[in-house]
């Protein structure tokens, strides 16, 4: 076991000192790219960008530690970016209405853990399902006119009007004036940086001392490893793999959130398209195998800054913007490759 | 192994939903067709489910009243040409008199357009295929209609200056054209007529296009976009940055606000969300231009129902092109229309 141990730490020391260098690399590209790209200005975009996107990535990294894997994450943020939307609009309070959606959230998670480990169904499929459905529960909230829900149930909704809209809306902080302060979780700063970036700081150090200071993340990564063998020596698998969706979904949640502070408003039709590819490749790109197992929550938040840096460095370059999907497939694919080239040349390869 | 399976169940999960879609389509040509019963329906199909359909379909359905036909309003919720493909075939199984589509990718669905106008007659709204054979081409002359955001630049920016361009995608024909007609009055031509290649980093007359951004339709990556411009182009006074497509311009002005230089930085866009609207009367954007969706609907729906009852009862225009006018919203006159808009949706 021991060995096992040094040997993936091994595995692990290089995938981080690998993203280190793929981050150094961009960077450099960046500074190169034009004067204003290293001011203060966009750097803070920059740690902003990855404050947010860091906690899916964390999120969608704790379940493929565990060996699983979440599809449903941009349709959880979709969902909780248009209800907190729906809330503000009703004239909720925000901080009533972010709980709620957080908790919303990590039921959605923790609904999909039971559907994968008591029914035992294949999380890719649950996950899928979670893709389609959250995302068209969006829609359809969007879609009922709230305000008209209680003469509808009192049967005395006047002639001639429906209770709901002919197609679904995109939702918005509208008017209300009052929501400045809240928001300064997304939009403020302390001590110098962007509120997004302490928020990831504050979820990595819970998510570290999770998953490398407990033996709970030992148990985690060992399911991920091999299941089987974890049961057999009495671990409880099936509420690690709950607890993994769970956090995962309520992270989503919680970007949901950031989404709606930061654009104002929230489009169930696009809000959150991609964001789970996005979240994966920067899990892998940070070192977690999708084999289960394998991954540290320092290279996660490595692994997250890629993808914005590379977006980033698109912009300011003047690369063709259509170009930008092209460019992150191929650097994540040159990760991979040098990852496993390495591997091999340390015969550290683990049949998969 | 683990591997192998999480790729094997991908495979899988593509060919149950190809295997489904064929069968619905299948299914969709064994039904009767509903004109048996005499029935007088019209359809018409969007691009997306986008908010801009909703003042379409008001159009739509008050043309349908007025013309005693049946409106059948569907939206792609993919927003994929192949989406739309399996909406119209179900609508022709079904019997539908006449169809308006908004088409995604003209190129490539002229060759189905062509199947679907042997069968039914055929409308283009809103997006063309003027290779296909539909009978006309009702909706924006988006030439036009840039060559007006052209215009609010120049005012903006009387003495020159750096433009950075902001679309979804583009290649719809409608983000093609806006920005050619924008680039065209910029560079002092007197009219626009086809596309010609325009690439960003040039000087057109005293304005230079410093950037093309799509964002995909994603809203946050939109506002990232315009705050990478701002960033970059820190020390730019003479900046204008144009939205072509309706959730543009406020992810423009979001992105202008957090970098404090509202007012200063020059906005104008496209459509008329609130937030634009909003931003005109405070005077953070300058103008906007806006379609007419209502009249798309509605002017769409009258030739439907005339083709409906009689199917020579309507003729194109020369060239096939029923141009329905766009409007140029300033301050001066952002009250009036948004009045206008609450009242035709409803508000």
């Amino acid at each position: 076991m021991s060995s096992l141990a040094s040997r993936l730490n091994f595995a692990q020391y290089q995938r981080v000192l690998g993203v280190i260098g793929l981050l150094l690399v961009l960077v450099g590209l960046l500074a190169y790219s034009h004067p204003n790209s290293l001011q203060n200005e966009n750097l803070n975009n920059l740690a902003r960008r990855i404050g947010e996107r860091g906690i899916i990535t964390i999120g969608v990294g704790l379940v493929i530690l565990t060996g699983g894997i979440d599809l449903s994450i941009g349709s959880v943020v979709c969902l909780s970016g248009v209800s907190f939307g729906l809330f503000l609009e009703a004239g909720w309070s925000p901080m009533v209405a972010s709980v709620v959606v957080l908790v919303g959230s990590s039921l959605i998670g923790f609904s999909q853990g039971l559907l994968i480990t008591k029914l035992r169904l294949q999380p890719f499929i649950v996950t899928l399902c979670g893709l389609f459905l959250w995302r068209g529960l969006a829609k359809f909230l969007t879609q009922v006119r709230f305000d008209k829900v209680g003469q509808w149930i009192g049967g005395s909704l006047p002639e001639g009007e429906a209770i709901f809209r002919d197609a679904c809306r995109d939702v918005g902080v509208g008017g209300r004036q009052d929501l400045s302060g809240f928001f300064q979780l997304e939009t403020g700063h302390f001590l110098g940086l962007p509120m997004p970036a302490w928020i990831l700081l504050a979820v990595a150090l819970m998510s570290w001392i999770l998953v490398h200071a407990t033996t709970h993340g030992r148990y985690m990564l060992a399911i991920g490893f091999n299941e089987k063998s974890a049961k057999y020596s009495g671990i409880n698998t099936d509420a690690y793999k709950i607890l993994a969706y769970t956090l995962c979904a309520a992270l989503s949640g919680l970007f949901g959130l950031l989404f709606l502070m930061d654009v104002g408003t929230a489009s169930p039709n696009t809000a959150g398209n991609f964001y789970e590819l996005y979240a994966i490749t920067g899990a892998v790109l940070g070192g977690c195998s999708l084999r289960g197992g394998e991954g540290t929550v320092i290279g996660m938040v490595l692994g997250t800054a890629v993808l914005p840096l590379l977006q980033n460095l698109v912009n300011f370059a003047g690369v063709p913007s259509d170009l930008e999907f092209s460019v992150i497939g191929l650097a994540l694919l040159g990760g991979t490759l040098f990852d496993e080239l390495l591997r091999r040349l340390n015969g550290s390869s683990r049949s998969g | 192994m683990m591997q192998f399976l999480f790729g094997l169940s991908l495979t899988r999960c593509i060919h149950f939903s190809m295997g489904l879609t064929f069968a619905l389509v299948l299914s969709g040509c064994g039904a009767k067709p509903e004109s048996a019963k005499g029935g007088n329906t019209v359809a018409f199909v969007s691009n997306n489910p986008a908010e801009f359909w909703t003042i379409c379909e008001a159009g739509a359905q008050a043309a349908a009243k007025e013309e005693g036909v049946t409106l059948v309003f569907k939206r792609p919720q993919d927003s994929s040409a192949a989406g739309q493909k399996t909406i119209i075939e179900d609508l022709l199984a079904k019997g539908v008199k006449a169809i308006s589509v908004s088409v995604i990718s003209p190129e490539n669905q002229t060759e189905f357009l062509n199947t679907v106008a042997k069968k039914v007659p055929l409308l283009c709204v809103d997006n063309d295929a003027s290779k296909s054979n539909r009978l006309a081409y009702l909706g924006t002359a988006n030439l036009q209609a840039g060559r007006s955001v052209g215009e609010l630049v120049k005012e903006a920016l009387p003495n020159g200056g750096k433009v950075a361009i902001f679309v979804g995608q583009m290649d719809p024909a409608n983000a093609k054209e806006r920005r050619q007609g924008v680039i065209d009055v910029l560079e002092g031509l007197a009219e626009s007529k086809i596309l010609r290649d325009c690439p960003d980093n040039k000087k057109y007359g005293k304005y230079e296009i410093i950037g093309t951004y799509t964002d995909g339709t994603d809203q946050k990556k939109a506002k990232d976009n315009a705050a990478d411009v701002l960033s970059k182009n820190s020390a730019v006074d003479d900046l204008a940055m144009v939205g072509l497509w309706a959730y543009n311009p406020p992810a423009i002005l979001s992105a202008a606000k957090d970098a404090n230089r509202v007012g200063k930085v020059k906005i104008i866009g496209f459509d008329e969300q609130d937030v634009t609207l909003d931003g005109i009367r405070e005077g953070s954007i300058v103008g906007t231009v806006v379609q007419q969706p209502y009249q798309f609907g509605f002017q769409s729906v009258k030739i439907m129902a005339k083709l409906a009852k009689d199917p020579q009862g309507f003729k194109a225009p020369p060239g096939g092109l029923i141009d329905v006018a766009h409007k140029v919203i300033k301050k001066a006159n952002v009250d009036e229309f948004q009045a206008e808009l609450k009242k035709t949706l409803g508000k």
